[in-house]
């Protein structure tokens, strides 16, 4: 079973070209990077401001990153 | 442009990157993703970290609660969230749920909780007072039984008998106090109610309530001193005073509060200090106009940060939040005393509690 859990992140996170946003797991208690986490289901909801294709994002093969409406796919 | 929604279903090991692609720009709306943590071997939080392209870091963005290693968490990102409250925690000891009563002749009354909600954990410290004759040649009574909505038992103090021996029809009044369980089903404000039963009618039956609360858990009430019963000194005085007693509080966060209850038919006029007592600290006073007599009972705390919460479009209400460290001795001193103008011939009585 999965917990719920919040984050924050700051109004207006407005990010140009090459910045990267990184999901990553970190030790309670050194803040160090923790291996053997794995990250699934990942989701980012954003203003694509300039428009265009954004789905080279994750680098990776096109069947996994699928740009939806917000509204619904 | 229309928001966008970025989708990665797959499981990948962390650190996972998106890199914002070349030539675009991106307003981050919100996040989400699920953390596997069954192979990790310590807790963790998940984190979003915003790297620049230079390969600084711009921005960690920490999950405000850690998974245990083999478990696994679904979290969200986004402006405003937020469910562990920053700084300081409240650890109220007392919480006004307020007075009410009725001037007409029953055999118990219902007071609805105001102000605040109780909740699991709390206690509710009742204070049940009436005239104990009602009419000529009948017996005494004192409120002898207490009770909430949500069912929850009370343990009944001793009974005070701010009043003459034998007592005067509907004069003075008898107080006593009762203290709840360790709450189980919250009592919600305005909504859930305290009752407590006389043995037989009385006219006149208030109650003011409490919630007591400690950060630490197992709140608790201990009645350390009170002015005498049926004194006669004290009914021809203008004024009722009570040393605060010497006490040593078991636990951190304590507090002393302290009721002082006056009755008078015709009322009591106005209310100060006495010269020589000091130290309790009395933000606010409740009274009750019944039929018969009109009543203050105003109470004041020591050794508290007390506060008014001033809600829009509602009446104050005071919390208090206990500064007494534990295990250190409060030498008896000067404490409580109430003087009224109109105090002559007024039963009047006052009880200090120590909330732990």
């Amino acid at each position: 079973m999965s917990k719920k859990l919040l984050g924050v992140i700051p109004v207006g996170l407005d990010l140009a070209s090459g910045f990267v946003i990184q999901f990553t797991a970190v030790d309670s208690t050194t803040g160090d990077d923790v291996p053997s986490v794995t990250v699934s289901e990942v989701s980012l909801l954003v203003d694509n401001v300039t428009g265009g294709d954004l789905e080279s994002g994750f680098g990776d093969i096109e069947p996994l990153f699928t740009p939806i409406p917000a509204g619904g796919a | 442009m229309a928001d966008v929604q970025i989708l990665r279903p797959a499981a990948s090991a962390a650190p996972l990157d998106f890199t914002v692609p070349g030539s675009m720009e991106i307003v981050v709306k919100a996040l989400r993703a699920r953390f596997d943590g069954s192979g990790a071997a310590s807790q963790f939080y998940p984190c979003v970290r915003v790297i620049a392209p230079g390969g600084g870091i711009a921005g960690e963005y920490i999950a405000e609660t850690a998974i245990d290693p083999g478990g696994s968490g679904d979290v969200s990102w986004a402006p405003f969230l937020r469910t562990v409250q920053p700084g300081v925690t409240f650890p109220r000891n007392m919480g006004e749920l307020g007075i009410s009563g009725s001037g007409t002749q029953a055999a118990n009354y219902t007071h609805t909780i105001r102000f605040e909600d109780v909740h699991v954990g709390d206690r509710v410290l009742v204070s049940a007072q009436a005239p104990s004759v009602p009419v000529a040649l009948a017996a005494p009574r004192s409120p002898s039984v207490c009770t909430d909505s949500q069912g929850h038992s009370y343990t009944p103090g001793t009974v005070h008998f701010w009043e003459a021996s034998p007592p005067n029809v509907n004069e003075g009044a008898r107080q006593r106090f009762f203290l709840s369980e360790p709450i189980v089903f919250p009592l919600v404000k305005d909504v859930d109610t305290i009752t407590v039963t006389w043995p037989d009618t009385v006219f006149d039956r208030s109650i003011d309530a409490w919630l007591i609360r400690h950060d630490g858990g197992s709140p608790e009430a201990t009645e350390i001193a009170s002015s005498p019963d049926n004194d006669a000194a004290t009914f021809t005085a203008t004024q009722v005073t009570l040393q605060s007693p010497s006490y040593t509080p078991p636990r951190d966060n304590s507090l002393f509060f302290a009721t002082t209850l006056a009755a008078k038919a015709g009322g009591l006029g106005s209310f100060g200090g006495v010269a020589g007592f000091a130290g309790y600290f009395q933000a606010l006073f409740r009274f009750f106009s019944g039929s018969k007599q009109f009543y203050f009972l105003n109470p004041s705390t020591y050794g508290a940060n007390a506060l008014l919460i001033n809600e829009f479009g509602a009446l104050p209400y005071e919390i208090d939040l206990g500064q007494l460290p534990g295990g250190v001795n409060v030498p008896a001193f000067n404490g409580v005393a109430q003087n009224y103008s109109g105090g002559a011939n007024a039963w009047k009585g006052i009880t200090i509690f120590s909330i732990e």
